[in-house]
């Protein structure tokens, strides 16, 4: 408010009295207004050249060129990341055929051998019977022989005993009828 | 058999967590691109705020009033009329300090609008600036 | 008188801040070109916006370094400002603009130091740097777009009668620009360093008193200088940006005068 008594005053009466008026209130104090501006106009001026002609474009660079790198290097990721899952996708599809492949072989290896085993089971199986029949064959012909070792041996015995004990020779018919039905009976 | 089972599944898990990190890996290169597209957009609608707009108003009024007035006082100066253009000078100041308040008003009502159909954030910043 | 008063009052004169002090006597063919602390501190910040953004960007590194950072932050804020205030023909006028909000930044900021001088609290600065635009800006309509300029006074729907009345007010209005635009940026600056020298004042008053009571009383004033001396780093910074979009948006209306 203060400021606008001061500006009518200076306005109207004139350059004379705005430098007594000097230190009443600086930023209306119009002597000071000269230096001021020669100095904006210097300062300003140099800065502008400056900037526009030196620091701007130096900027402008640095930031473009990064501009165009971080585009460029996201490209390059963008394009690896596609190779990648080419990389990938040829893999699964080798590993999948890979895994077929290996069943297959596996499927046919089991196969083979449980196919060998079985013509060697029975051909084992086979020769052992046969070796079974051989020994029951055997094995019969010992028994036999051996019933037949007894009946005789029985024979000479009862005709001993009964030539002891009757004195008299025995019928040998009647003796070995008797063994026989003894022996049935027993066996 | 087991063992075969066992170990396709433990090869298949491996890839699923490389093509987990490979589609984050993905993901995240896409957002590098999109923000760097957007940096451009989105930035400049954040700045469109006008912060400084509600600023303006007293200023532009006075300014007005002060153009008006000052025209006015210019033209008695030169004509020797001294009060006649200096009062419509400032009649017209007032008209023209009005014009200047609207114009601002009309300016941030635009740009708020612009900024709604972008991003609501920029809706939050702009209102302060349209009460003030 | 009101500087008188406020020495009477207080023990810091809250508009001797704004003295201008002759340091340099200088004349150039009649012309008052002293250096004085105003000239200093515009020095001073032409070599510090200079070293800002010449030697920070020393390095030009592909990953930069903070203070580089800072550059490359600042110069994409102004030419994203440009881009969107004035469009894509605005940019060839960049480095002008780049120019005053650095130069308007770093003169505001360099106000916050004690005993500093602000250079924009004086209205004849500020004046001068609105005119210029305004002179430019008016050019430039005129250069680009010849008489059709002129359009901008004419609003759209003009009320036929009317029309000789409103186009005298558009003119006012838009010869207002360059007043508000000085203005503003004076107003806020000159009433903050204002604010503050009270503030500090009070300080001052209270402590002297000795007391207990009076140094307990100067809290209170001293919480405010921190709180508005954080405002006004921030109403440094704000107005520099007010003052530079407003020129891009006054360059917009003399490329593109139909909007």
């Amino acid at each position: 408010m203060s400021q606008d008594t001061h500006m009518t005053p200076e306005l109207s009466e004139g350059t004379v009295q705005q430098a007594e008026h000097g230190s009443n209130f600086p930023p209306f104090d119009v002597t000071t207004f000269e230096p001021q501006l020669v100095w904006l106009l210097i300062t300003f001026g140099i800065l502008y050249y400056l900037m526009s002609k030196i620091a701007l474009p130096r900027i402008g660079t640095v930031i473009e060129e990064r501009r165009d790198r971080i585009a460029d290097d996201l490209d390059q990721a963008a394009q690896f990341k596609q190779e990648t899952d080419d990389a990938i996708q040829a893999y699964e599809t080798a590993l999948a055929e890979a895994r077929g492949k290996a069943h297959a072989i596996a499927q046919e290896t089991r196969e083979r051998l449980s196919a060998q085993t079985e013509t060697k089971r029975e051909a084992l199986e086979a020769e052992l019977a046969k070796k079974v029949e051989e020994a029951e064959t055997r094995i019969a012909s010992t028994k036999d022989a051996a019933l037949q070792n007894v009946r005789t041996v029985a024979g000479d015995v009862a005709g001993a005993v009964i030539t002891q004990l009757l004195g008299d020779d025995a019928d040998a018919a009647q003796i070995s009828q008797a063994v026989d039905a003894a022996m049935n009976q027993e066996g | 058999m087991a063992d075969n089972s066992d170990e396709t599944s433990q090869s298949t898990r491996l890839t699923q967590g490389e093509v987990g990190a490979l589609s984050d890996l993905e993901k995240r290169i896409h957002t590098a691109q999109r923000e760097r597209h957007k940096t451009d957009l989105a930035e400049s609608q954040k700045r469109n705020t006008d912060m400084g707009v509600g600023l303006r108003l007293s200023t532009e009024f006075i300014a007005g009033i002060i153009a008006g007035t000052g025209l006015g006082w210019l033209l008695d100066y030169w004509l020797g009329t001294t009060p006649l253009f200096l009062i419509l000078g400032l009649g017209l100041g007032f008209a023209a300090a009005i014009m200047n308040v609207l114009r601002v008003t009309k300016n941030m009502g635009t740009s708020s609008v612009q900024t709604d159909d972008t991003k609501t954030d920029d809706t939050a910043g702009n209102t302060p600036g349209a009460t003030e | 008188m009101a500087a008188d008063q406020a020495q009477g009052g207080f023990p810091v004169d809250p508009i001797h801040q704004f003295q201008i002090q002759t340091l340099i006597p200088l004349d150039f063919g009649g012309i008052d070109a002293s250096f004085t602390n105003s000239s200093l501190w515009m020095v001073i910040t032409m070599f510090a916006v200079t070293a800002f953004t010449i030697f920070a960007m020393r390095g030009r590194a592909m990953v930069p370094g903070r203070m580089q950072s800072i550059v490359e932050m600042s110069y994409e804020f102004v030419a994203n400002m440009v881009r969107e205030n004035a469009g894509s023909d605005g940019q060839k006028f960049f480095p002008f603009i780049f120019t005053l909000f650095m130069f308007v930044l770093f003169a505001n900021l360099f106000g916050m130091f004690p005993y500093a001088f602000t250079v924009m609290s004086h209205i004849i600065v500020t004046f001068a740097l609105a005119m210029t635009v305004f002179i430019g800006v008016t050019l430039v309509g005129f250069a680009k777009n010849g008489l059709g300029f002129l359009k901008l006074f004419v609003p759209d729907g003009a009320p036929g009668a009317l029309l000789p009345l409103v186009v005298l007010i558009e003119i006012i209005s838009y010869l207002s620009r360059p007043i508000s635009l000085s203005v503003r940026l004076f107003a806020n600056l000159l009433a903050g360093h204002i604010t503050l020298k009270i503030f500090a004042g009070f300080i001052i008053t209270f402590v002297s008193t000795g007391s207990v009571l009076g140094i307990a009383g100067a809290i209170l004033p001293m919480g405010m200088i921190v709180a508005l001396t954080a405002l006004e780093f921030l109403v440094a910074f704000l107005q520099a940006y007010v003052f530079t979009v407003l020129t891009c948006m006054y360059l917009s209306d003399a490329l593109h005068p139909g909007h």
